[in-house]
C-alpha cells in the first residue's frame, strides 16, 4: 500500500532550475503538465483508507537522525547562522506586530508577536521532522487576525476567545489533515505555484505599509519580471 | 504615509527622512559583495548585517540633537514583560456564548488552508533538490506538530505561527558550503546548417566517419568522436549556477534563534525596541 501512495519528492523543481535549451521543452511539458483529477481523488480515498500512515512513514525516517542533529549544531558555521536568522526573523516579526497592534487597538501586539515567535520557535526546533524550516507570524496570519478582530468587535464578542476556538478548530483540523496524508497532495505543487504564492505574501506586505495602488503596481513588476524567467520560452513575456 | 495623517509635520517629514535613508543604506549595503574597498570577509558580514546596520545607525539619528524632541512616533510596547492590553495572559475562553465557538469553525477552516499551504510551500522552497538535503523530508508529522503549536498560543492569545517564506530558505542558504561554478554553453551555430545536404552531414557524421574509417583501416576508430564535436560551435554565454554541499542539518540553529527572540522580551531589552522609530521599520522588507 506504501507503494500506492508513493514518496512526496522534490522532483516539482527538476528541470526548471537550469535554462538550457535541451532542457526546454522538458520544461515545458512538465509546466503544461496538470496533475489529473482522478489521481487526485484517488490520493485522498488511499490517504482516509490508511490513517496516520505518512507520520508513521515520517518518523521511521526521521527518528534515527534526532540525536545526530543536535550534535551536528555544535559547529562555528551555526553560531553565524544563528545571529543572521535572528536578525532576519526579528525585524519582520516587530513589523507585524505594529500591524497586529493597529487592527486590533492594543489587544494583540509586538510583545505578542515576539513571545509566539520565541515559543513556537522552540517548540518546532525540538519536535519538527525538518528544523531547518523557522517558523514566525506571516503576513496572511496579521491579515486574517485584523478580520476577525473587525468580526468580533461588530458582533460584541470578546476578540480573543474568539481568536481561541478559532485555534482549537484550526488544531482538530491540522490533526485531520495530518493523519488523512493530505500532504502527498503538495507532490503537485509546482515551483510556478510556489512563486505565486511568495506574489501574495509581497502583496500583504504593501498591504501592510498602506492602501495605496502605487506600490502593489512596482511589486508586480517586479515579480513578473523575477516570474518571467522561471517559465519556459514560448511563455516568456519580458 | 500614515504619519502624514496623525503626527506633527516636522515627525513626519523626519519619519519620511529616516524612512528613504534606512532603505537607502540597508539597500547600498546588501550590494556590498560587489564592492571593491575592504576585504571579501568584510563584505560578505556587510550585506548579510545591511538591515541591522542601517536600523541601528537610524535610530541613533533619530536620537541627535534637536531630532530626538520632534516626537517621532516608535514601537508602543510596554516597558515590561506583559501583555500589550495589560491583561492576564490565560484568555477567558470560558466566558462567551455557546454559538461563538460554532461561529469559529469556518475561521478555523481558513487558518487550517493558509497553514497547510503557507507551511507546505515554504517547506518545499527550503528543501528543493539543488540543496541536496541528507536527512529527507517530514510533511505529515510538521504539520501535526504545527497544529499542536496552535494549542498554547491559543490559550495564551497570540498569534499562531508557520513558516517563514523568504527567511525559511534563507536559513537553510546561510547553514550551505556553495561553492559557485561557471560552465561554458555551448551553440552549433553554423551558417552552413541552411543547406539540406550539409545538415544531413551533420547529422549523420559519426556513422559516416565510422565507415570511412572501417573502409580504410578495416577496424574502428580511435579519436574520440564526441569530444570533437564538443568543440564545435562557439560558446553562448557562461552559465553559472550553485553546488550546494554539506547542508549542517541540525537543530541547534532554530532552536538558538527563536530562543534569541525570547531574549529580547527580558525586562532591559524590551524598552529598546520602544526606541526603534516605526518608520525604520516600515520600509525593510
Amino acid at each position: 500500500m506504501e507503494e500506492a501512495i508513493g514518496e512526496v519528492t522534490d522532483d516539482a523543481f527538476e528541470g526548471t532550475t537550469n535554462n538550457n535549451n535541451s532542457n526546454n521543452e522538458k520544461e515545458a511539458k512538465e509546466f503544461l503538465h496538470v496533475a489529473p483529477p482522478t489521481r487526485i481523488l484517488k490520493r485522498l480515498v488511499l490517504g482516509i483508507c490508511w490513517l496516520g500512515c505518512g507520520i508513521r512513514k515520517d518518523l521511521r525516517r526521521h527518528l534515527p537522525w534526532y540525536l545526530d542533529d543536535w550534535r551536528e549544531g555544535f559547529h562555528f558555521r551555526v553560531l553565524g547562522s544563528i545571529f543572521y536568522t535572528f536578525f532576519t526573523s526579528i525585524a519582520p516579526a516587530i513589523t507585524f506586530g505594529i500591524y497586529i497592534q493597529d487592527a486590533t487597538d492594543n489587544e494583540m501586539g509586538v510583545v505578542e508577536v515576539l513571545f509566539s515567535t520565541a515559543l513556537c520557535g522552540t517548540f518546532c526546533a525540538c519536535f519538527f521532522g525538518q528544523p531547518l524550516v523557522i517558523v514566525g507570524v506571516t503576513g496572511p496570519v496579521s491579515v486574517l487576525y485584523a478580520a476577525l478582530y473587525d468580526i468580533a468587535s461588530s458582533t460584541g464578542v470578546d476578540f480573543l476567545s474568539f481568536t481561541f476556538w478559532t485555534g482549537v478548530w484550526a488544531f482538530l483540523m491540522h490533526v485531520l489533515l495530518a493523519v488523512t496524508n493530505t500532504c502527498y497532495l503538495i507532490k503537485y505543487i509546482t515551483r510556478f505555484s510556489c512563486e505565486v504564492f511568495a506574489l501574495l505574501i509581497g502583496d500583504y506586505y504593501s498591504l501592510l505599509v498602506n492602501n495605496k495602488n502605487v506600490e502593489r503596481i512596482c511589486l508586480y513588476t517586479l515579480l513578473l519580471l523575477k516570474l518571467s524567467s522561471t517559465l519556459p520560452r514560448p511563455l516568456r513575456i519580458l | 504615509m500614515i504619519f502624514f495623517q496623525d503626527d506633527a509635520l516636522e515627525a513626519a517629514l523626519l519619519s519620511l527622512v529616516l524612512a528613504i535613508g534606512t532603505f537607502y543604506v540597508a539597500y547600498n549595503l546588501n550590494q556590498a559583495r560587489s564592492w571593491h574597498i575592504l576585504v571579501g570577509p568584510m563584505r560578505a558580514v556587510l550585506a548579510d548585517y545591511a538591515v541591522l546596520i542601517s536600523v541601528i545607525a537610524f535610530t541613533g539619528l533619530s536620537y541627535i540633537g534637536k531630532l530626538g524632541d520632534a516626537g517621532v512616533s516608535r514601537v508602543d510596547v510596554p516597558n515590561e514583560f506583559s501583555t500589550t492590553a495589560s491583561r492576564d495572559w490565560l484568555v477567558r475562553f470560558w466566558e462567551v456564548p455557546g454559538w461563538v465557538i460554532v461561529a469559529a469553525i469556518p475561521f478555523g477552516g481558513i487558518l487550517t488552508m493558509l497553514f497547510f499551504f503557507d507551511h507546505n510551500v515554504s517547506s518545499l522552497l527550503s528543501q528543493q533538490a539543488d540543496f541536496n538535503l541528507k536527512k529527507g523530508s517530514a510533511y505529515h508529522w510538521d504539520l501535526l506538530v504545527l497544529g499542536l503549536s496552535i494549542l498554547p498560543c491559543s490559550f495564551l492569545g497570540l498569534p499562531p505561527c508557520n513558516g517563514l517564506i523568504p527567511q525559511a530558505p534563507l536559513h537553510v542558504r546561510s547553514l550551505a558550503t556553495i561553492s559557485e561554478v561557471t560552465r561554458e554553453v555551448k551553440t552549433n551555430n553554423n551558417n552552413h546548417n541552411n543547406n539540406k545536404k550539409n545538415r544531413w552531414l551533420q547529422k549523420n557524421k559519426r556513422k559516416l566517419k565510422r565507415k570511412w574509417s572501417r573502409f580504410r583501416n578495416n577496424k574502428e576508430p580511435e579519436e574520440d568522436i564526441s569530444q570533437e564535436e564538443e568543440e564545435e560551435g562557439h560558446s553562448l554565454y557562461h552559465h553559472k549556477y550553485e553546488i550546494w554541499e554539506n547542508v549542517y542539518e541540525n537543530r541547534v540553529s532554530p532552536l538558538m534563534q527563536a530562543a534569541l527572540i525570547g531574549v529580547v522580551l527580558a525586562p532591559y531589552l524590551l524598552p529598546v525596541i520602544g526606541r526603534i522609530p516605526r518608520a525604520v521599520l516600515t520600509v525593510l522588507f
